[in-house]
Formats: structure tokens, sequence, C-alpha cells
């Protein structure tokens, strides 16, 4: 099977894997539109017959519905242009499609000029990535990520009621649910790098997913370890400070490792102490609120403590004033 | 909607996201994306609704829009595992918003699109009601 360029072929090879053979490719496909005056194909180069390149991914549930997928590869953002040719494309295909439903879809790695956005919409069109108004340009794998995304939960949507998305903007804002939050999956990559990752999945997470998770969640255990540090909380929730990532989520095992001692302190300004002192005094209170100063992490506690994390270093202080008479 | 939306159901009653997202999952085919960026379930035949405009989502307190509907059927619920939020006071009604939410502001004679987290004090909504912080 030939290809016109990388793009169209990573783009027909997830529409292969997700839609089997359902999914096809064809170039140079000749349209021919009835009415070449109307505004929709004002942007045609050779009206009433147009050349297409179309790849077509279709779903088992629902063989009668079709995504018309278009493939940008431009150093540029799309235009308006684009937009507005391609839903030239897919409206003279559900005119003489005999039965047959089409949604369009246009791919454009470098993104869309903001201009694109009230055409896609109008027209029900799908654009990938998303408008978002802030970032427009994604990674060719991000791009590939949300394509696939997107088939995938239409191969889902289509098991239920779906005229609608034949609607505008409804298939539009379809695409759009499926990929916006992938900006903020990228941005939260290049804020913390690896940081904080998921347990069980190693998925990229992030500081504010970690707060929601452990909030009010109570610690319920402490061990130190040559791999590092390992804290339970209730709901079979774990935090591990390996280093410096952080990784946390269901408890998945332990951190592994032989068990060794770690410095403790106490009170702000760092007095010497047991970690059993240290568990005795937190174990049992739940998190109240957290902080990331990069090397190290600070759980807030109830009872007015706070529990610091350090790769090597464990340190316990109480927030309540006036200090010197709320020491530890 | 992104992060973690505001739903009810037809009697104004406040539906929780993650009971939903349980019974959504009893029916595999609901779950149309669960990954890395985030959770994105079906819901439309569940009598679903989001809360579009500013009233109380739960006592079902008067609506600003003028067309009185200040909720809407949802289909699809997307939970974000990135999306994050912004606290803004808008009339009377201090809120937690997911920071990408939409808003039409009013600007001399046209209408402007605004994220939550770019609305700026003083702005007045398409709905009359002002921005205070």
């Amino acid at each position: 099977m030939k290809f016109k360029n990388e793009l169209e072929r990573r783009i027909f090879e997830i529409a292969h894997r997700v839609c089997g053979d359902k999914a096809s490719i064809e170039h140079n496909k000749v349209l021919r539109i009835e009415i070449a005056t109307s505004p929709e194909v004002a942007s045609f180069v050779g009206p009433p017959k147009k050349e297409v390149d179309v790849i077509t991914a279709g779903f088992r549930t629902s063989p009668d519905l079709k995504v018309l997928i278009s493939c940008k590869d431009y150093q540029n953002s799309a235009e308006p242009a684009d937009v507005q040719e391609w839903a030239a494309v897919v409206k003279a295909m559900n005119k003489y499609s005999g039965g047959s439903e089409y949604l369009g879809l246009v791919v454009c790695p470098s993104g869309f000029t903001s201009g694109c956005e009230p055409w896609a919409s109008s027209y029900n069109l799908g654009v990938i990535p998303p408008l978002k108004g802030k970032k427009l340009k994604f990674a060719e794998a991000t791009t590939d990520q949300m394509f696939e995304r997107l088939l995938v939960a239409l191969g889902r949507r289509l098991h239920f009621p779906h005229q609608e998305l034949l609607e505008p903007p409804h298939f539009y804002e379809f695409v759009y649910l499926l990929t916006e939050a992938f900006e903020g999956r990228d941005e939260s990559a290049k804020q913390y790098g690896e940081r904080y990752t998921l347990l069980g999945t190693g998925w990229v997470s992030s500081f504010s997913e970690l707060v929601r998770t452990f909030m009010g969640k109570g610690i319920k255990e402490i061990n130190v370890t040559t791999e590092g540090i390992n804290i339970r909380f209730s709901d079979d929730l774990t935090f591990q400070m390996i280093g410096r990532q952080i990784r946390f989520g269901q408890h998945d095992g332990g951190i592994g490792g032989q068990p060794i001692a770690i410095n403790c302190e106490k009170n702000f300004l760092g007095q010497p102490c047991s970690i059993e002192f240290l568990k005795g005094i937190v174990l049992g209170q739940k998190m109240t609120s957290a902080g990331d100063w990069g090397d190290r992490f600070e759980f807030g506690l109830t009872d007015d403590l706070m529990l610091a994390i350090e790769p090597a270093r464990l340190q316990v202080y109480r927030m309540r004033n006036p200090p010197e008479q709320n020491l530890l | 909607m992104s992060d973690r939306p505001i739903l009810v159901d037809s009697n104004h009653e406040r539906v929780d996201v993650d009971e939903l997202i349980e019974r959504c999952r009893s029916s595999p085919n609901r779950i149309l994306a669960d990954d890395e960026v985030g959770l994105v379930v079906y819901v439309g035949d569940m009598d679903i609704y989001t809360v579009t405009g500013l009233g109380h989502p739960a006592t079902g307190a008067p609506s600003p829009e003028i067309s009185g509907h200040w909720v809407q059927r949802v289909n699809q619920v997307s939970v974000s595992r990135f999306g994050s939020s912004v606290r803004r006071q808008i009339g009377s009604v201090v809120k937690t918003l997911s920071a990408d939410s939409v808003f039409i502001v009013r600007d001399g004679d046209s209408l402007l699109k605004v994220k939550a987290k770019d609305l700026k004090p003083g702005m007045i909504l398409r709905t009359g009601e002002k921005v205070y912080w």
C-alpha cells in the first residue's frame, strides 16, 4: 500500500488498528459537485470535479456510519479553506451516499488557525488537534494519540443512539471533548517531567492529582528501605518517594528493598528524633494540604502537623502559634 | 466539560460524579475512554444534566439566563486528570470552575469567549452578571 506522506501512513495504520478491515484509503478519489457555485465549494480549484485523498474509518456496530478523514501534512497551520473544502467533500458524500452517513475529520499536526473554529463547528467537522485558543500545535505522537482515542471512543459511542452526532456542532464537540485534555497532560509532563507517576500504570501525573488523591486520607504506616520511602494511607493508597521521583496510587505490593534507617527530625529547627517518635505523632493523622519544594515534599496533617519528606530525611513539626509553646 | 463537572438530575438533585462513573462501569461500552488523559463516559440516557448558568445546582434557584434554562442534558461526561480549577465570584456566587470553562462576556456591542482562568474583575457576562474576582 502506498502513502503520500508519513502522516497519512500513521493515520491509516491507527484507523486499521482500531477499525480493522472497515478502514480504507483512497487516493485521487473523484467527487462530482452538483452545485459548484455554492459557498461550500468556493475554495475548490476545479469545480465541479474534485480529486481528494481520503481515509475512511467504519465501525462494525454501525456499518452505515463512516468517518472521512483528511490528512494535512503542512509546515504551517491549516487555514479555514482546508476546513471548508473538507466540509464540501463530506456534504457531497452524504448527498450521494445511498444510505450511508458520513462524518468529517481533518487531522493537521501543525494545528489550525483560530479562524477554522467557526467553520468546523458550523459544518460539524472534527479537527485534530483541537482548537483551544492557547496551544494550537502538538507533537506528532500526541496527535496520533488523540486520533486513536477518538476512534476507539466513537466505536463505543455508536453502541448508543447517535443521530445527534450528525447534527452541528455535536461531532465537532465530541472530537473536542475527546482531545482537549491532552494539552493538560503535555503541560504537566513539561512542568513536572517524571516527578509524578501513577503506581500500576506508570502514567504521568501531577501535583494536583496527588492532592486530590490523598486529601482527607489518613497515614497508616511509614517504611523506609534501600529503594526509598513508602507511606501507606487509608483506602489502600500508597505514596512513595524514590530519589526525586514520587509514585502514588493504589497499593501495588510495596516498594521493595531492604529496611534501612533514615534521619528523622522534629520541630522546625530539626532536632533529631527516632522514627518511632515520628510515627507516634503522624500515624492516624489525615492529610489536609500538601506542598512540593522540589527536593522536599510536605504533607499538611490534622492537629496542625506537617510531615516533610526528603529522599534521606523525614521531619515532623507542629504549625501552631506560638511555635515555642508547641514544640514536639 | 472537564475537570470535575457539576451534575444534577432532572429533579435538580446533585449527582455524585464518582458514583455515576461506577454505575457506568457496569456497562463497559459507556466507558468511551479511560486512560492517562482522563475518563469519558456516555450518560445520554441516564437523566444527567449540567449546570450551564450560575444558578444553584441543588436548589434550582432562579437562573440568570433569560430563557430560564440553566441546566442542559449531558451526553458525555469527561473527567480530565490534568484539568485545573479556579475560584471566581460571579454575581453573588463564588464558584469552583474548571480553568477552561468558557464564558460569554460583553465587549461593547460584541461578545467575547473567555476562559474561566482569564476572567477579570469588572467583566460583565452576557447574562448581565459581573465578575468580582
